[in-house]
């Protein structure tokens, strides 16, 4: 394990910094930048070329390049050009209503959808199923900008109390902030127990049809035990693995529901820098991300290892 | 093994042996097997029977033909311009505008019809790109392997560290929001999954007897990848592409309604939706009908990506 993991960390580094790469040659070919948004159109070009100056916009691009990778290396992310902040601090600010999304949306996934894909694979052949299927490709169809759209519309319809309008942070009052999160949660949720529902019933369905199976029933264990003890231990391992890939789904999902419901989180981070070539900012947010994303997957495959004690890693890497 | 291909070659051309393979080409040679030549007559009608006993993906190609119809004929369809403003502004469903107007009075039939042609033109022109950006590189990196097939696969690695709509919402930064920057950004962040998928399937086709068979009897690489690999690994293809169009349509619908595709005027599904959210409250059909047509389509391509799934399965099992 210990060496797999080294080996797999080691690997990681060159694909960290090809995303480096390919982070920072995106966001210098956006076309015009913070100087220009910043300034009027008809200040003297002298001012704007001192302020890009002072900024070092105006270094050769690998210069600026190894500037940004060799900060990041010792976690300095650099400052913000348009208030100045330290982009670490900004990004750790609204890293938190993120990730409680994320959570959330996962819970939800993972408790609805695991119970209804056993159940789904226990009526094969039954309507429950037929009803159940087609509920699960209904269910990641949705477009969740749609969802969370229809979420305001019956709130401002029907329940005008309802609060939603004013993000309030978890540590600040749980109720509230769990009220304002029930609906962006729910509109993430809708896709990831429909996606869980969808690999539980297949994975169900596989091991159900295996030999210990037909051993454990032979020998006269009560079904349920069968189904809990023998199937369902074997059959959720590729849900695990599907649960944790779904993560950077799931980060592309924060961009819209948090624009939709107005959650100070890093999908709006990601727009707004974006929209204000705050370059430094784009290039953290960005960073982070898949930073994140790539850390997840690896503890994916850790996990994976840990639950299924067939999967040898050190075999396979040698 | 390239090599060898090489050596054969230029024996060849050494004796003077005129057009060699041609003649074998719709034999089995040798007695080989190769399944894609079996696919033909019957089988195809079997094939076909398969897919559309299952209930759920007749019900898909209905679907999907009518959204094509509704594209391919919105002239005649649509009763109204779908730009041309009337002064009747956020009128309800009445018998001049079967689904009202808008917050411009814009006939929302209309804009649906023609946001159809939108919608399923840039999911259509950008799976395309993928499919093709896939192929070829996919059949590289998995017929060549070594350092090639290494650097094109690391490359998909890196792009595939980013979260889907982050990476998208990057490139339509760069290159600035529009329709064809759109196509292209939406092809080029799927086309990893079809390298990906293209890649394993030759690995694990191009051993196979028939492969080597065409390889002794001198066959070109251009030959053998296109008339040997290429219809052998098409099945999987066809699945991912029609599963993949689906997302694209969200995808698009999702950046034009941040305001990152499609711009207006010009109607596209996630943009009525995003332009209608201010007046919701008021006209709560603008944003009703969009987001039903669109989850609709994206439901019966679905639907229709997995009955062709599950019937390739079986065909391949028996």
């Amino acid at each position: 394990m210990g060496v797999y993991l080294f080996k797999r960390l080691l690997a990681a580094i060159p694909i960290l910094l090809g995303v480096t790469l390919v982070i920072f040659f995106l966001t210098n070919l956006i076309p015009g930048d913070v100087v220009d948004l910043l300034l009027e159109s008809e200040v003297q070009p002298e001012v704007a070329a001192r302020l890009r100056q002072t900024l070092a916009l105006d270094k050769p691009f690998f210069v600026r390049y190894w500037n940004w990778v060799s900060g990041l290396a010792v976690g300095d992310f650099g400052f913000s050009i348009i208030n100045g902040q330290p982009v670490l601090s900004q990004i750790l600010d609204m890293y938190g209503p993120s990730l409680e999304l994320a959570v959330i949306a996962t819970l939800v996934g993972v408790l609805i959808g695991i119970p209804l894909g056993v159940l789904s694979a226990t009526q094969q052949f039954h309507l429950t199923d037929d009803f159940l299927r087609l509920s699960s490709v209904i269910g990641f169809s949705l477009p969740s900008f749609w969802i969370g759209t229809l979420f305001l519309l019956i709130i401002s319809l029907y329940f005008p109390g309802f609060p939603i309008l004013e993000y309030v942070p978890f540590s600040k009052d749980p109720v509230l902030n769990l009220k304002i999160m029930s609906l962006p949660g729910a509109t993430l949720g809708i896709a990831m127990v429909a996606l869980v529902m969808r690999m539980t019933r297949s994975s169900v369905l596989e091991v159900i049809r295996a030999q210990f199976v037909t051993t454990a029933r032979s020998k006269g264990l009560n079904e349920r035990i069968v189904l809990f003890k023998h199937v369902l231990r074997n059959a959720l391992i590729p849900v695990v693995t599907l649960v944790g890939l779904r993560f950077g789904y799931l980060i592309g999902g924060l961009v819209i529901v948090e624009e939709v419901f107005g959650i100070p989180g890093l999908g709006r981070l990601v727009i707004y820098s974006i929209s204000k070539r705050d370059y430094p900012l784009v290039l953290g947010v960005v960073f982070f991300i898949a930073l994140s994303f790539l850390v997840i997957n690896l503890l994916v495959d850790i996990l994976y290892a840990v639950i299924d004690p067939r999967i040898s890693y050190e075999k396979k890497a040698e | 093994m390239r090599s060898s291909t090489r050596g054969f070659r230029t024996r060849r051309r050494r004796n003077k042996v005129q057009k060699p393979v041609s003649q074998f080409k719709n034999f089995n040679v040798g007695g080989i097997e190769e399944p894609a030549r079996n696919f033909t007559g019957w089988k195809k009608i079997l094939f076909l029977r398969r897919l559309f006993r299952n209930k759920f993906s007749s019900a898909g190609l209905i679907v999907t033909l009518a959204a094509v119809g509704i594209a391919l004929l919105a002239p005649i369809l649509a009763p109204h311009s779908p730009v041309e403003m009337s002064p009747l502004a956020i009128s309800p469903p009445s018998s001049e505008y079967p689904l009202g107007t808008d917050y411009l009075g814009r006939c929302l039939l209309s804009r649906i019809i023609y946001g159809a042609r939108v919608s399923l033109g840039v999911a259509m022109s950008s799976v395309a790109i993928a499919l093709s950006l896939g192929i070829i590189l996919g059949l590289l990196a998995g017929y060549y392997e070594g350092a090639l097939g290494g650097a094109i696969m690391r490359g998909m690695d890196i792009i595939l560290s980013f979260p889907l709509v982050i990476l998208a919402l990057g490139i339509i930064a760069m290159l600035g929001p529009s329709m064809t920057n759109l196509i292209i950004t939406i092809g080029v962040v799927y086309t990893p999954t079809f390298v990906r998928l293209v890649n394993g399937s030759v690995l694990s086709v191009k051993r196979n007897e028939y492969v080597v068979a065409a390889r002794a009897l001198g066959s070109r690489d251009v030959r053998i990848l296109a008339l040997h690999v290429l219809p052998n690994i098409v099945a999987p293809i066809i699945v991912q592409a029609s599963l993949t169009f689906s997302t694209a349509i969200l995808v698009e619908s999702a950046l034009s309604f941040l305001g990152m595709g499609t711009q207006p005027p010009t109607p596209s599904w996630g943009g009525m939706i995003s332009e209608s959210r201010m007046m919701m409250e008021l006209a709560p059909w603008t944003v009703i009908y969009p987001g039903i047509f669109l989850s609709v389509t994206v439901i019966g391509l679905n639907l229709l990506g997995d009955g062709l799934r599950d019937a390739f399965d079986q065909f391949l099992k028996n």
